[in-house]
């Protein structure tokens, strides 16, 4: 086995960058607010923030706590975007922040304590991951050369990189106000995060996600608090139509107004605010010199601002693209019972229950079609699903991209949360999974669609 | 009323288009022409591309799919990679040997419809023990139309019910029917599946089937991929040299329009630098009316490319080409980048003179 | 420190030699008149020392900056801050209105400021002509314009090339008082060229050019 391995090699060099770039943006911060006493205390953080999410490595490396980890990643940028588009409007509205905050902020202790959160939202959710990715390498290889590799490259990149950008960040100190200084923390995290399965960060998809899932949950609320029960009295036509609220499109063209309206908006406002020009300065021509002074600083300190919206743009547009997704609904595959139970194999010649796509089945259960779904959830873990919910007439779910959408209501239903009972959800199943072998007891698949059934045709009664 | 900075370039600028239209109109065409003739071969070549992988489809197969083990492709296998948008058409074969006369020959089972492109003298063979025989071996062992062949290995007999010619290397062999051969040979699935892949997305296929069914064989049949890939790199030479040309000379044509604009406006640009404008500064104003040209131009010429895109299909293949929309923005980011370009060493040279040469105004 | 100090000065053309070695001192404030016959040289000192020409040999320094040191860039942010010229010709721009092309002159030193530049034609007596083009300008109100133009931006010199050469008697009168008030009220340096040596009745310091040598420097008490 060779010595080198580029993977974790990589990996560290990302890193390390992230880390570096990350101290060489506070550092700028902290020069121009002329508060180098703190510099110590943030060279201190370099070094315990990595040994912090070094503890990860103690943590197994199942499929949840790869979630969690995602999720942190996912949040903490949120955090960092949220977090400076605050100070961002503080600033536009010609508050310093330190006007507002002053009291607090001056003091050395809450400055040191929002870096600390700061760091550790930067450093530690991404770091940690990488290592957990590199500890699943290690495993497979029975080695710690990926370990070394990462820390190898970590070293150097963290390294040259702060000396190589020591000097000229300097210049950026007049550039840098904590709303930029935030804003390029969650750039450099969004352009650099994304190790595979572990921390990886796609912005567009994961804010339409969001997006379409409140919508949806806002709209499912309103008609439930309108018109109980909601489901039966409205037809599928109509059902189609509001159904395009929660859509792909709908929350694709939203997922770009969340992103990037507030930015512009902010950039505009602060652009155009008024300058207040000082007393002492008399000549009228000195008066629009200071004016034009403080535009160009402007101007200066929204290049950030600028730099992330055309990377939502382009996030966006790379997006669209991509987004030609049909749903998948393949024909339920009969299968027999034997023994009052189902038996399907995970692996048979021509499928494989975990290539990621819907399997439907259908069986005979006195002279009824049972429908039901087995599927991979994003961890690898397989559920086993009825092809029905509580609340819709049995119409069953198709595949879009990563999620299930309800033929009925076009509700769209996140893979991964598959398995949790309730409203749009499709009924899960109580299922044996084996290495070989998925089992569903009769009783069970009977139980539940007898209560679809029933359930639905007493609404339909009612009407 | 307080005027922003951004509102009084245009302003200004707009001013100065309104006093010289036909000077902006004449950039203006410029850059729509370009881009005109970019969008045209842009549109036509993407559009050749899919047309005449299309009408190079009926070449027939460019991959073979078998397996490694050699036993053949189960039904459902089949289905899913048939199922496949990128395969446009397929066949299915079956491979089988006869023993004729002592000799082994070399049989395919085939449907009726997957067999064209040939020509026979006779019938398909329709169900019961009937086969067909390429030309060459029916010359080789004296077979004619309507006689019967016993196979000697099994003792069936088989009728003759054509002699095909194809003019390749399957007049060799004999031909029967897909069913006859199933049910004769005792297979279930397929011997070979003989796909029609779109040729832009060939690779891909191959490495997606590769990965889904690693135990699958894939051949390509190069020579027809080849042969495609070959004429259409020599048509986008083409395209791209007349480009080229077309780039160089709308360049130069921006080029002495703003050239000549500047020589029009030299006490402008020497007042102006007299007033205390950066060389940077007073090229601005003409750099953003050459974006502008270039953005107006760039926008006609698209739609003026489209058009001619259109024409020409019309005329060459009589059908309309499709249009991706994802080549449009890009040609207009051309365009300006042209105007602009054009136009940045004429303003260059006017701003870095002394303003005093320009202003003389000895009395 | 004296706000324009010319030393050894010396221009040399193709042909021949514009100056052949300048000493001069103005004062802040001062309205100083340079005064000779075509071809004196006397154009190419305020063009030196305005920054629109660079000398063959000599140092010139406004303000105390040594104003061939500076790049071209440099030299023109230098001019829109500290100088203001009028030239013989107007040079205004033929499709802005007068305000407008005081705006200009607004634009490239930081912002344009309409109402500002509303304020100061009205100084110059043009109240009634705010959005007239050049063109409809008399010889006279063109000037003025220049003029107002020229002070927009606070300047601490003004330098004049011929600003009446175009001009009649009762023109020429008229833009030297309104010069001679607004001198008056901002106490800007003035440097102005001429050949008539009616217009020199309005300096302080008169100085004689000839064959690129200044030949007398008078001051004129009054």
């Amino acid at each position: 086995m060779s010595l080198f391995q580029a993977e974790p090699f990589l990996i560290g060099l990302k890193e390390g960058a992230k880390l570096s770039i990350a101290f060489l943006v506070v550092r700028a911060y902290l020069l121009g607010l002329k508060r180098e006493w703190l510099l110590w205390f943030s060279r201190l953080l370099v070094v315990v923030l990595p040994i912090l999410s070094g503890l990860c490595l103690f943590l197994p490396v199942t499929p949840k706590t790869q979630s969690y980890i995602s999720l942190s990643v996912g949040y903490s940028f949120g955090l960092l975007y949220l977090l400076s588009l605050g100070f961002l409007y503080s600033e536009a509205r010609g508050e310093d922040l330190f006007g507002v905050l002053s009291p607090l902020i001056v003091n050395r202790v809450t400055l040191s304590a929002f870096m600390v959160i700061a760091g550790a939202l930067f450093v530690l959710p991404d770091l940690s991951g990488s290592l957990l990715y590199v500890k699943t390498q290690a495993e497979l290889k029975e080695s710690l050369g990926p370990f070394l590799n990462m820390l190898g490259a970590f070293g150097v990149s963290a390294f040259s990189l702060y000396f190589l950008l020591k000097n000229r960040s300097e210049r950026l100190v007049s550039l840098v106000g904590l709303p930029q200084c935030l804003l390029v923390l969650a750039l450099i995290k969004l352009i650099g995060g994304g190790t595979r399965g572990f921390t990886e960060l796609s912005l567009i998809p994961s804010v339409q996600k969001g997006l379409m899932k409140l919508i949806h949950d806002i709209v499912h609320q309103t008609f439930v608090t309108l018109m109980v029960p909601d489901h039966p009295i409205l037809k599928t036509t109509t059902w189609n139509f509001i159904g395009i609220l929660f859509g792909e499109r709908v929350s694709l063209w939203l997922s770009l107004f969340v992103l990037f309206v507030p930015l512009f908006a902010f950039v505009m406002s602060y652009l155009n605010s008024p300058v207040e020009v000082p007393e002492g300065i008399e000549l009228p021509a000195q008066r629009r010199k200071y004016k034009r002074q403080i535009k160009n600083k402007r101007l200066l300190r929204a290049v950030p601002v600028f730099l992330f919206m055309a990377l939502i743009v382009i996030n966006w547009f790379a997006q669209r693209n991509e987004e030609i997704t049909r749903l998948y609904n393949p024909e339920p595959k009969p299968v027999v019972a034997e023994d009052n139970k189902v038996v399907i194999p995970i692996s048979s010649p021509g499928e494989d229950l975990r290539d990621g796509a819907v399997h439907k089945f259908t069986v005979d259960v006195k002279g009824e079609d049972i429908r039901f779904f087995i599927i991979k959830r994003d961890d690898g873990s397989l559920v086993a699903c009825l092809d029905a919910c509580e609340v819709c007439p049995p119409e069953g779910y198709a595949q879009g991209e990563g999620y299930l959408v309800c033929l009925y209501c076009r509700t769209p239903i996140n893979i991964q949360s598959l398995g949790k009972s309730g409203g749009c959800n499709p009924i899960p199943l109580k299922a044996l999974i084996t290495d070989r072998d998925v089992q569903i007891a009769l009783g069970e698949l009977y139980r539940k669609w007898e209560f679809v059934k029933t359930k639905h045709s007493k609404s339909t009664i009612k009407r | 009323m307080r005027m922003k900075k951004g509102s009084w370039l245009n302003y200004f600028v707009f001013k100065n288009i309104k006093l010289r239209k036909g000077r902006f109109f004449i950039a203006i065409s410029a850059v729509m022409l370009t881009v005109a003739v970019l969008t045209a071969f842009v549109v036509l070549s993407t559009g050749i591309r899919e047309k005449m992988s299309r009408e190079l489809q009926s070449y027939g197969a460019n991959m073979i799919v078998t397996t490694l083990t050699g036993l053949p492709l189960k039904e459902d296998v089949t289905k899913r990679i048939v199922s496949n948008p990128l395969v446009r058409g397929f066949k299915a074969h079956i491979y089988g040997t006869l023993t004729i006369r002592g000799q082994e020959l070399e049989v395919i089972g085939v449907r009726k419809k997957d067999f064209k492109g040939v020509r026979l003298e006779g019938s398909f063979p329709e169900g019961g023990n009937q086969v067909i025989v390429g030309v060459k071996l029916a010359e080789a062992l004296g077979i004619k139309k309507g006689q019967s062949l016993k196979e000697e290995k099994r003792g069936v007999t088989f009728r003759v019910s054509g002699i095909f010619e194809r003019g390749s290397k399957a007049d060799t062999a004999i031909v029967m029917d897909l069913a006859t051969a199933r049910e004769f040979f005792g297979i279930k699935g397929f011997s070979a599946l003989l796909l029609n892949v779109d040729t832009r997305y060939i690779s891909r296929f191959t490495s997606e089937l590769k990965r889904d069914f690693p135990s699958l064989k894939i051949t390509t049949v190069k020579q027809v991929a080849l042969a495609e890939e070959k004429l259409l790199k020599k048509i986008e030479l083409l395209m791209v040299v007349v480009s080229l040309v077309v780039v160089f000379s709308a360049a130069i044509t921006m080029g002495s329009t703003v050239g000549a604009n500047i020589i029009e406006r030299m006490e402008e640009i020497g007042l102006m630098k007299a007033l205390g404008a950066r060389a940077s500064e007073v090229g601005r104003f003409f750099l953003y009316e050459a974006m502008l040209s270039g953005i107006i131009g760039s926008l006609l010429g698209t739609l003026a490319g489209v058009a001619i895109a259109e024409a020409v299909s019309r005329t060459a293949f009589n059908s309309f080409v499709g249009v991706e929309i994802f080549w449009l923005p890009l040609l207009i980011c051309l365009g300006v980048v042209i105007a602009v370009a054009a136009t940045l060493l004429p303003v260059r040279r006017a701003t870095s003179m002394r303003p005093s040469s320009i202003l003389r105004g000895e009395g | 420190m004296s706000i324009i100090e010319v030393q050894s000065l010396r221009k040399d053309y193709s042909t021949a030699a514009a100056l052949r070695g300048v000493d001069l001192v103005i004062e802040k404030g001062q309205w100083v008149s340079i005064i000779g016959p075509s071809g004196s040289g006397k154009t190419t000192l305020l063009n030196i020392i305005g920054g629109l020409d660079h000398p063959t040999d000599g140092k010139v320094f406004v303000k105390g900056t040594d104003i061939n040191a500076l790049s071209e860039d440099e030299l023109s942010v230098f001019r829109r801050e500290n100088i203001g010229f009028v030239f013989q010709q107007s040079h205004l721009i033929p499709y802005l209105d007068a305000t407008e092309n005081v705006m200009l002159a607004q634009y490239f030193h930081s912002l344009p400021d309409r109402k500002e530049a509303e304020e100061a034609l009205k100084r110059v007596g043009l109240g009634h002509r705010l959005t007239h083009r050049p063109s409809q300008l008399s010889g006279g109100e063109q000037q003025r314009v220049c003029i107002a133009r020229a002070l927009i931006n606070n300047p601490s010199i003004l330098l004049a090339d011929e600003p009446t050469g175009n001009l009649d008697r009762t023109n020429t009168r008229n833009v030297l008082e309104l010069l001679r008030r607004l001198h008056q009220e901002e106490h800007f340096t003035v440097v102005m060229v001429t050949h008539d040596p009616y217009v020199t009745e309005w300096a302080e310091r008169v100085i004689k050019m000839e064959d690129g040598r200044i030949i007398t420097d008078e001051s004129v008490s009054g």
